[in-house]
């Protein structure tokens, strides 16, 4: 089963045409969930009874810093089939997904420190939660690092994975950082298995955009493993069929 | 529509705040649309240079 | 699956295993640091010494805000609802800033052990609603009399 799927499935050709086929559906559905998060969160969400429009920062900055560990997950995920199977196409989404994700743990520290100044009333403060999502960017940016300064495509690919993974203890820190310390940053409004704390019309566009960030990681994610997949396959019969 | 820009004095937050948002997907879309053309550069050159001796896989 | 990728996948989960333990175990030793603050109550354990700073957090109590005369500075109590710790503070006040938010003040004691702040920060909870929402439900938790 599991070689069907990595010699079928997996392989770069096969793969090239079947993300090929899914993209346009991805931006289409990305496009519908973003537009009608950002519409929704910033006319039509009433004001928070506390932060008044304020709050209207969440709708930027949950769906960034739920996509920056999400990214991860994904990377470290692909960095376990990098080293146990071998399997190219993990190695690349492995690569491709670092490169995308850093820009996101970016995005989650810039807009919550743009959230922190008017609320708390400090850019930023060296409490459990930001200081354990700052890891994650040097994570992000080590393993970007690693990989440059090494030539050889096996040791480097092999290197990264290791650090991809020793890298996901982090994970459960960020998100139980504001349940086992003191922090200024407050407890998660969003669980799988609570009741949530935020008022229906807030909801769902922060739904919406959750949904439309994850999309649009998945399209450029497709978008650029389709070109490392050119690139790598670049000396088969496909890629020269395709190209001509 | 000046209220709606202002949001309550929120606005010199929000906007920021939206507009890295928007700064960082175009980014995003650009490197990824430029690492294509790049690539695609790349493999023509190698197959207008070379003469036909593809190794199959 | 082949004995070479299942002893690499189980030696990988074993490391991944250790390290996790050892990072729960420098996390555990370290929770004072990490914490960003101290509960009124946490104070009374901690023996602070005058003049050092400190991080206190809590919620501000109910009917404990008092400005001065001037208007420049303001004395206010913050409770984890065990303990109270009074506050003296001169500066801005963040505009969530109000009675019964939780706060986290940085600042330190005089030597007459009253607690001077440099700076206060309010803490939000991950409650959202609108406002009207809000007055509703207060209306409700009102004791009918």
């Amino acid at each position: 089963m599991f070689n069907w799927l990595t010699q079928y499935w997996l392989s770069p050709k096969s793969f090239y045409h079947a993300s090929g086929r899914l993209l346009p559906w991805l931006a289409f559905v990305c496009l519908l969930a973003l537009g009608y998060g950002s519409i929704a969160g910033l006319f039509f969400a009433p004001a928070d009874y506390q932060q008044g429009d304020g709050f209207r920062i969440m709708y930027v900055h949950v769906p960034s810093a739920f996509a920056a560990m999400a990214v991860y997950f994904l990377m470290a995920v692909s960095a376990l089939i990098t080293l146990v199977w071998r399997v190219k196409v993990a190695a690349i989404c492995m690569s491709v997904s670092a490169r995308i994700g850093v820009w996101f743990t970016l995005l989650a520290l810039i807009t919550g420190s743009l959230w922190g100044k008017p609320m708390w009333g400090t850019y930023w403060v060296w409490d459990a939660r930001l200081t354990s999502v700052l890891i994650l960017l040097f994570l992000y940016l080590g393993f970007i690092a690693l990989q440059s300064v090494i030539t050889d495509i096996q040791a480097r690919e092999r290197a990264s994975a290791i650090l991809a993974l020793i890298g996901v203890i982090n994970l459960p820190i960020i998100h139980y950082s504001v349940i086992w310390w003191n922090t200024l940053h407050q407890g998660p409004s969003l669980s799988a298995f609570a009741q949530p704390t935020i008022a229906a019309a807030m909801l769902w566009p922060l739904l919406a955009m959750i949904t439309g960030f994850l999309l649009f990681f998945a399209v450029i994610l497709l978008w650029r493993m389709r070109n490392h997949i050119l690139l790598r396959e670049m000396r088969t019969q496909w890629v020269e069929a395709l190209i001509k | 529509m000046t209220a709606f820009f202002n949001m309550g004095g929120y606005g010199i937050w929000i906007w920021p705040a939206w507009g890295v948002t928007l700064a960082v997907f175009l980014i995003n879309m650009h490197f990824a649309a430029r690492e294509k053309k790049a690539i695609l550069q790349r493999i023509r050159r190698f197959y207008n240079r070379s003469p036909h001796e593809s190794i199959t896989s | 699956m082949n004995p070479l990728r299942r002893r690499k996948l189980i030696g990988i989960v074993l490391i991944l295993l250790a390290l996790a333990a050892a990072a729960a175990l420098i996390l555990f030793a370290l929770r004072q640091n990490i914490n960003l603050f101290y509960t009124p109550t946490q104070l009374q354990h901690a023996h602070v010494q005058a003049n050092t700073p400190v991080r206190i957090g809590g919620y501000v109590q109910k009917h404990s805000v008092q400005y001065d005369a001037s208007g420049a500075s303001v004395n206010f109590a913050i409770t984890d609802r065990l303990n109270n710790l009074r506050v003296n503070y001169q500066g801005v006040l963040p505009t969530l800033f109000r009675e019964g938010q939780g706060v986290v003040v940085t600042g330190h004691f005089n030597q007459a052990h009253q607690f001077i702040a440099d700076q206060v920060l309010a803490k939000h909870d991950a409650k959202y609603m609108p406002a009207s929402v809000a007055k509703m439900l207060a209306a409700q938790a009102r004791p009918r009399t």
